[in-house]
């Protein structure tokens, strides 16, 4: 039986077909699979973007990535099915680079995120495949300064101020809501996004899943990667500033 | 028949204190010397920011501009804003540069001049697809009397009335020495209030002083 009852029957095989009351079935359990990823936010200042991730740290593995550059003004996170996010990092890479070929120029964000999203709904609408089981987050500053889009694994585009997807992203998004302002400072927004990542981290580890693997636990400023972007391009927050930034909010680093 | 319509022409197009001025000659003749058209306008506005100056295959630029003036139509509904006067340009080279690769070259030099967030600017194409940006430039057959008053006359930060004066009486030396170059003088000047195409009367009136 289809977990969304008998009415459904069948009709979760295929992203192919509706199912009587109008839904695709397969794209609903590929959003339970984006969000059974490691949380992943983003935030949109005045001055910049803010995209952060938290990725699984073992003694035994080499760290993730998570955050990969695009072009040289855009970044993009995703959550979910690491080898899907992959296909589509080099997807975007390969979009950017067009544009600079064909018009000579940097791609426009929203551009960058309409055209890789016309390839995500692709594998909404014919069959034999199955969708992307990642929503990727995608922060530039282009033309129109600091600006920053989420794609679900449907294809849909969200522009967003400040969102997250992931493990546990209820209690970060109930907190970005309470502590989001429009006019909110970067400092601020770095904090926020910081405090975001450790919620995460610590409603993990009161679950101790994380035990019976060979992943750590606990919160760690190892396991947060954020990037900002702006006017002068891609950064990395150093792992420095991010420590102080959860010593300062009272929760243990290490 | 005698061959394809080709322009010969005269345009020259320059830039200003914050806009740009295009000028181009009206007539279209064909190799053994005959005057097809007296009255063909060379300057096509391809949107209210940008137009283009044509010399070479009247059939080709005609085509181009069409194809342009669609194309910057789709870009704006899909990126929600104007495309930048070297977006356009990189384009068209793109284009131009794959024809002359597949063997079907479009035969035409095109002067790109408009104004964008980032200010006025011209660029010049030729049918291999090379993009050069400049502060003046000329195509055609009387080009190279063109280039020879621009070279004296041309300074930064020109007011719109000097730049008028300047791109006028370059096509006018070309009118007196190219044959091929003739038959009255069209003006369009973009600036960032918009395009503006200067009538008979005005044009006349730079010719008088």
């Amino acid at each position: 039986m289809s977990r969304f009852g008998d009415q459904a029957v069948g009709y979760d095989k295929t992203t192919s077909m509706f199912s009587p009351d109008g839904r695709i079935i397969q794209l609903e359990y590929a959003r339970v699979a984006m969000r059974r990823g490691l949380l992943t936010i983003a935030i949109v200042t005045k001055e910049a973007v803010i995209l952060g991730g938290l990725i699984p740290l073992s003694k035994l593995l080499l760290p993730a990535e998570k955050i990969y550059q695009i072009d040289d003004h855009i970044a993009a996170a995703y959550a979910g099915y690491t080898a899907d996010g992959r296909v589509l990092i080099n997807k975007a890479r390969d979009i950017a680079y067009q544009n600079r070929l064909i018009f000579g120029e940097e791609i426009d964000v929203y551009t960058l995120a309409e055209e890789l999203s016309d390839y995500m709904q692709q594998y909404t609408q014919y069959g034999g495949v199955r969708p992307f089981g990642v929503g990727i987050f995608i922060g530039g500053y282009d033309i129109y300064g600091p600006r920053a889009v989420f794609v679900d694994p449907g294809g849909t585009i969200f522009g967003i101020r400040a969102y997250c997807v992931g493990r546990d992203d209820e209690k970060v998004i109930k907190l970005l809501k309470e502590r989001y302002d429009p006019e909110i400072s970067y400092d601020d927004a770095l904090k926020l996004a910081v405090e975001g990542l450790v919620l995460a981290m610590k409603e993990e580890d009161k679950r101790k899943e994380k035990k019976k693997t060979e992943y750590e636990s606990g919160v760690s400023h190892e396991r947060v990667l954020i990037v900002r972007i702006d006017k002068e391009g891609v950064k990395r927050i150093p792992e420095d500033d991010i420590k102080k930034i959860i010593e300062s909010l009272g929760g243990d680093s290490e | 028949m005698h061959g394809p319509m080709k322009t010969g022409t005269t345009t020259v197009a320059l830039k200003y204190s914050d806009g740009v001025v295009l000028a181009a000659d009206r007539r279209v003749s064909i190799n053994t010397g005959l005057v097809v058209s007296r009255t063909y306008t060379k300057i096509v506005p391809l949107a209210d920011f940008v137009a283009i100056t044509v010399s070479g295959l009247v059939a080709d630029a005609q085509k181009i501009s069409e194809f342009l003036t669609a194309r910057i139509k789709k870009f704006e509904l899909e990126r929600r804003r104007k495309p930048l006067i070297k977006e356009i340009s990189r384009y068209l080279s793109l284009v131009m540069h794959n024809h002359l690769k597949s063997y079907m070259p479009l035969i035409t030099h095109i002067i790109v001049g408009g104004v964008d967030v980032r200010g006025p600017h011209i660029f010049f194409l030729d049918d291999a697809g090379s993009v050069v940006e400049d502060d003046f430039l000329s195509s055609g057959s009387g080009s190279p009397i063109a280039y020879g008053y621009l070279e004296a006359a041309y300074r930064e930060g020109m007011s719109e009335e000097e730049a008028i004066r300047t791109a006028i009486y370059a096509i006018n030396s070309a009118i007196m020495r190219d044959v091929a170059t003739g038959d009255g003088i069209d003006v369009v000047v973009i600036s960032p209030k918009g395009l503006r195409k200067l009538s008979d009367e005005e044009v006349k009136k730079y010719l008088r002083r």
